[in-house]
């Protein structure tokens, strides 16, 4: 396994942006969102192996979020978080 | 670099009207069977102040930020994720041994426990999965005790421990058992010198809590897994607010036997695990029997999905210590700072520094902590642990620290977590302020304290 390129490292990065995204649950999107941006900063400058060992977890990690969004979207409280409300 | 700005703000927008779109196309079954009231309910969101909700009398906007950690965590989806195949297609029992349904299960039960065993520095087979960390605490304490009762008759654990621990030794003392409840200092931490003058020739078990779960402190263990392997006394020790959560080993802090939980640490709930050391040997006398799994120590089938459920809980807790640890370290620090740095007379219970940051007790001096929860209703936040909130008794943790009723009354646990935000800890920042200003602005008594007058001179006429 060799390390990813920068454009398939780059690309990974917002797929998993734009699934994690598609979370209507406050936390969780706001988690997934903040975790992605951390440790693709965290291996932007990693040696070969340890990317590598990244970027395949990455995938992984992008494979459990689409089949989580599916999951929290379908049992998802039509009651709004407060943090989603706009503040009076 | 422009292009790639505007793309943000179209998908946000773009998320934004689907969001609102959404229920009215794909909601057919929720808007059918409710007569259009599901995405009636989702078109409120844009306008809130239309679409309170009402339970249990009480109004809210919406569904509050969570700020109880130490009741419970949410489950993280990479603990879910593990789990639902456990639901769904591999539904055997792991003590099948004729089929593959079995095996496969009990496969994945023995990972878990040795993600759990790693998570803990100890071998797998010195772990028990057990339905929680009460059960676990009456395991230890009990099945202990029961063990060595022929020559052993004493007992010691701390005014600050769980319920569950004390409710144990409440139990054995029944039985003509001597139990030692150790005080606390001021900060909330056990005095060595005290634990060391109380173990006696026939002490068989020091029972301490690792992090406390109302004010968050954490004791000495390593001092205390010395000083009880020096004297041969068992130790014990309650780790459910502390494991996956700061660093334990089990081997360097000389723990004899210990107590998890699974919903603490982003796990599910009714699944937790006990720690028995093998070498040296700690026997047990098993509180549940039936068909001896768990090496006879806990009969009963285990739940396969919860079991894995906590041992991906403990993996996921291992690999995000270090992320979790700086996130929570830094919103602590914001929401202690934020609160004190706005009102005064607000202090924080326990230690100040050893402690973990994900617990915030503090208390609101001249304000009364249940008016103060029932303002804050869009947080969910307790005065303390969720086993006492029901009754209005002040908590007993806080009054074995030595502070009075009036500050006991007046506290309030902060839980922050993997999952809390910034933009959640300065809400609940603002509202607290907010509630603290607005509570002490109404009552006479913080207008005299303003005067300064000190209210314990005041002598009040009995009526």
């Amino acid at each position: 396994m060799s390390a990813p390129t920068a454009v398939q490292a780059k690309s990974l990065f917002r797929a998993l942006l734009r699934e994690g995204k598609r979370f209507q649950h406050y936390n969780v999107r706001e988690y997934t969102l903040r975790r992605a941006r951390e440790s693709f900063r965290q291996y932007q400058n990693a040696d070969e192996a340890l990317a590598a060992e990244a970027f395949t977890k990455g995938k992984q990690d992008f494979e459990l979020t689409k089949r989580q969004v599916l999951l929290y979207n379908t049992y998802h409280h039509s009651t709004p978080s407060v943090m989603e409300l706009k503040q009076s | 670099m422009a292009n790639a700005g505007l793309r943000f703000v179209c998908n946000r927008f773009l998320r934004g009207r689907f969001a609102k779109i959404q229920p009215a196309v794909l909601g057919g079954q929720a808007a059918c069977t409710q007569d259009g009231t599901a995405w009636q309910k989702r078109f409120y969101v844009a306008v809130p102040e239309e679409a309170p909700i009402k339970v249990k009398g009480i109004e809210l906007s919406g569904r509050p930020l969570y700020l109880d950690m130490q009741s419970t965590t949410p489950v993280d989806p990479r603990v879910l994720d593990a789990m639902m195949p456990y639901l769904t297609d591999m539904f055997g029992n792991p003590h099948s041994r004729t089929h593959l349904y079995g095996w496969e299960v009990e496969d994945a039960i023995e990972i878990a426990r040795k993600e759990v065993a790693d998570l803990i520095g100890s071998n797998p087979k010195e772990v028990i999965f057990t339905s929680g960390a009460t059960e676990s605490n009456n395991i230890a304490i009990k099945g202990i005790a029961n063990f060595y009762k022929s020559k052993k008759r004493h007992l010691i654990t701390t005014q600050t421990d769980h319920k569950c621990v004390l409710d144990s030794c409440r139990a054995l003392q029944q039985e003509g058992w001597d139990i030692t409840y150790l005080p606390v200092q001021e900060n909330g931490i056990i005095d060595l010198k005290e634990l060391e003058a109380a173990i006696r020739e026939d002490t068989v078990l020091v029972s301490v809590m690792a992090v406390n779960n109302e004010i968050g402190v954490i004791q000495p263990l390593k001092e205390i897994g010395q000083l009880c392997r020096s004297r041969k006394v068992f130790f014990h020790t309650d780790a459910a607010q502390a494991v996956g959560k700061i660093a334990i080993d089990v081997d360097d802090m000389n723990i004899d036997c210990m107590s998890i939980s699974g919903h603490k640490l982003y796990g599910p709930k009714g699944i937790g695990a006990i720690y028995v050391r093998r070498r040296p040997r700690v026997r047990i006398v098993a509180q549940m029997n039936g068909g001896g799994q768990e090496r006879g120590m806990r009969s009963g089938t285990l739940p396969t999905a919860l079991v894995v459920g906590f041992g991906a809980a403990c993996k996921v807790a291992q690999e995000e210590m270090v992320a979790d640890r700086k996130h929570i370290e830094r919103l602590s620090k914001m929401l202690y700072e934020g609160i004190t740095s706005k009102i005064e007379h607000v202090y924080m219970n326990g230690d100040k520094d050893r402690r973990y940051p994900g617990n915030v007790n503090l208390s609101f001096a001249h304000v009364e902590g249940e008016s103060l929860l029932m303002g804050l209703k869009d947080i969910a936040v307790s005065s303390g642990s969720a086993c006492t909130s029901a009754s209005l008794e002040p908590s007993y943790v806080l009054r074995a620290l030595g502070k009075d009723d009036e500050q006991a009354h007046s506290s309030i646990r902060f839980g922050i977590g993997r999952f809390t935000t910034e933009e959640e800890v300065e809400r609940a920042v603002d509202l607290a302020v907010q509630h603290v200003t607005r509570l002490r602005e109404m009552s006479p008594l913080w207008e005299m304290v303003q005067e300064g007058i000190d209210l314990k001179t005041i002598q009040w006429s009995q009526h």
